[in-house]
């Protein structure tokens, strides 16, 4: 196991009162596989990537072991040698990820030149080999650009090229195609596959787009209002989905073959995080609603390789802290 | 980039042209006549007569003022009335006293107001935060002459460390070669001179570039809050940038296009000289003079220092826009790269 996140919880406190963008959520990446987190907008899931980044300015809980070793009891310095070099990430805005100011050669060779012993002459090297590998044209004449020169699909190249300098063993990669158009995002998503086979590291891939982890993840966990509410092998997720949120989803996913004048789409809107229902978060929206649902929150149960949080398959209520 | 250069220059042209219209206007038409000014209230009207006639002041306005177009272009900006010396030297000789004072109070609000800015960013809403901005709302709001009067008292008055008026020791004073005390005194490799022109130089530094500094300080604290929550700047934590190298390499380098453009206006606005800063400490500069002109009416002087002043803010904007290109790749000046 690469990395296993344990009861993670990342509260945000404002003046209007505390907000749980994160709520015990636990979960495993293994080495070298896609685990897709899906989840439409607020349900927690970059929220889940920055903090095990360390960079979120929430308050974080739990604990975040990387290969043995608890990432929360890291000091900053020790976690700026993780990051970039074991971990790494990329971002949804390739458009504004990249510094302005600074040349592409410049931001490459930073994130090698801070991780890894190498001089000037080496570390440039080694950058216009990663553009090369992100397929980049002519990189070592690209490499002197600035971002505004790069269209946003040769921009989330760089970024992925930035992200792999060091052969991290975990990419955490937050909704990198949303921002782009659709021919791009496939070109990327299918250049992710490839490198992740060729370096064999491990990818977390964040999105709302269940083409995507239809085609590229190993294993995916759907959240909800910063909770899991389902984990399972891909195959058997888009086969059997079990969480009426997992099922809403898949069927909002419009279909070539169907003749529909509308397109399903889950009622309601996602609860204010300030004023959450009591019981289950997806009460008011779900279609198969219980009495207990309105009541009291499902536990994650987990069966073989399926967990699922809905009293439709258990009736054991989450402990709450 | 030359082109755009060039293109600025030209520019500048119509806008030195109006800044001589309306200090022409002003001088010669809406001014009381600086005959008995000159002259005193008891001259005769036949010494006023000659008077005029002698500084062409009798002549049909439009040939008065193309005769100091005219003096602009070859350098003879007209004989002051009181001294009877040539404008050029009364200016070249009190414009290196202001230099100095302007740009040594730019650099002390530049290095203090941006490192501020950057403290009270990076540490928002901590005491530190709250420290630095209460330090900049008294920076802006404090009069400058009260500073200056209280920076003598307690510096010089009281603690008596450091001297208040006047630019060197009478007895040091080294000879002109640039104007510029402490390269001057460098140049002739006099050290104690060089100590003592810039001690001289303290209070009325601390006082002049107190508000630009409160400015400075205040327009980095906001544009560094800016750029601190852009996208690149999580880009480059998530890299494992070391902090410090985040703040300065990624955040201010974004952040100095509005810093860059406030430290320009504010070292033009105090090269055209700082009339209370240098009647407060005795500071022969070109600010408390041109005052001093103005009240007696000295035509050609003034003429010539408003329009030095101009040239100078122009060229100042010239060059923050320069700078600009810079700071930032996105701003290409010439039409090929668009």
């Amino acid at each position: 196991m690469l990395l296993e996140v344990k009861n993670l919880t990342t509260k945000f406190k404002s003046k209007k009162g505390t907000t749980t963008a994160v709520n015990q959520v636990s979960f495993h990446v293994n080495e070298g596989e896609i685990l897709a987190i899906v989840g439409e907008s607020g349900s927690g899931k970059s929220v889940t990537s920055l903090s095990i980044m360390g960079l979120t300015p929430g308050e974080v809980s739990g604990e975040i072991i990387f290969k043995g070793e608890d990432l929360k009891q890291k000091s900053d310095k020790e976690m700026q040698k993780i990051r970039g070099d074991k971990i790494s990430m990329i971002f949804q805005e390739p458009m504004t990820s990249l510094n302005p100011v600074h040349r592409i050669k410049d931001q490459l060779m930073e994130t090698i030149l801070t991780h890894m012993d190498m001089n000037k002459e080496e570390a440039l090297k080694r950058a216009i080999t990663m553009l090369d590998l992100v397929g980049i044209p002519s990189p070592e004449k690209r490499i002197n650009d600035y971002p505004h020169q790069m269209s946003g699909g040769m921009r989330q190249r760089v970024m992925i090229a930035m992200a792999l300098s060091c052969r991290p063993e975990l990419l955490i990669a937050d909704e990198p195609t949303t921002a782009l158009d659709v021919t791009i995002q496939a070109q990327i998503m299918e250049l992710l596959y490839r490198l992740r086979q060729k370096f064999n590291m491990a990818v977390m891939l964040i999105t709302h787009d269940l083409g995507v982890v239809a085609e590229s993840a190993d294993r995916v966990i759907v959240m909800y209002c910063g909770r899991i509410v389902e984990e399972a092998p891909v195959i058997e997720l888009f086969e059997t989905p079990k969480h009426p949120y997992t099922r809403g989803l898949l069927d909002s996913i419009p279909k070539i073959d169907e003749d529909k004048d509308r397109l399903f789409m889950i009622d309601g809107m996602v609860p204010n995080p300030l004023h959450m229902p009591k019981g289950c978060t997806f009460s008011d929206r779900c279609d198969k609603c219980m009495d207990i649902c309105r009541q009291m929150m499902p536990a994650l149960v987990t069966d073989g390789n399926r967990s699922v949080r809905c009293f439709l398959y258990h009736n054991e209520v989450e402990v709450s802290e | 980039m030359l082109r755009y250069v060039l293109k600025r220059l030209l520019q500048v042209i119509p806008v030195l042209i109006g800044v001589s219209i309306i200090v022409f206007t002003i001088l010669r038409v809406f001014s009381p006549d600086p005959a008995p000014v000159v002259l005193g209230q008891h001259a005769t009207a036949e010494a006023v007569t000659e008077w005029r006639n002698a500084n062409g002041l009798n002549d049909p306005l439009p040939i008065q003022y193309f005769n100091f177009i005219k003096g602009i272009f070859t350098g003879d900006l007209g004989t002051s009335y009181y001294t009877k010396k040539p404008v050029l030297d009364e200016i070249t000789s009190r414009f290196p006293a202001t230099i100095e004072l302007a740009v040594l109070a730019t650099i002390f609000a530049s290095i203090f107001g941006i490192l501020i800015g950057v403290v009270t960013a990076v540490k928002k809403n901590s005491i530190w935060d709250n420290l630095g901005m209460f330090f900049a709302l008294i920076g802006v709001s404090i009069p400058i002459f009260w500073l200056g009067i209280m920076l003598i008292i307690v510096f010089s008055g009281t603690l008596g460390w450091l001297p208040s008026g006047q630019r060197i020791d009478p007895l040091l004073r080294p000879n002109k070669i640039t104007g510029l005390y402490l390269i001057d005194t460098l140049l002739k490799g006099d050290l104690r001179a060089f100590k003592d022109a810039a001690l001289h130089l303290v209070l009325p530094v601390c006082a002049l570039g107190m508000y630009s500094m409160a400015i400075i300080a205040r327009m980095t604290r906001s544009s560094m809050l800016e750029t601190l929550n852009q996208d690149y700047i999580r880009t480059a934590r998530a890299k494992g940038v070391i902090k410090n190298r985040v703040i300065i390499h990624h955040a201010l380098r974004n952040a100095l296009i509005p810093i860059v453009t406030v430290i320009g206006l504010q070292l033009g606005a105090l090269l055209g000289g700082s009339v209370l800063t240098e009647t407060v400490f005795s500071w022969p500069g070109i600010g408390s003079y041109t005052v001093n002109c103005i009240l007696k009416s000295d035509f050609p002087v003034v003429q010539g220092v408003v329009m030095l002043i101009a040239i100078i803010f122009v060229l100042m904007n010239l060059l923050v826009d320069i700078i600009y290109a810079f700071l930032d790749p996105r701003i290409k000046y010439s039409k090929k790269e668009g």
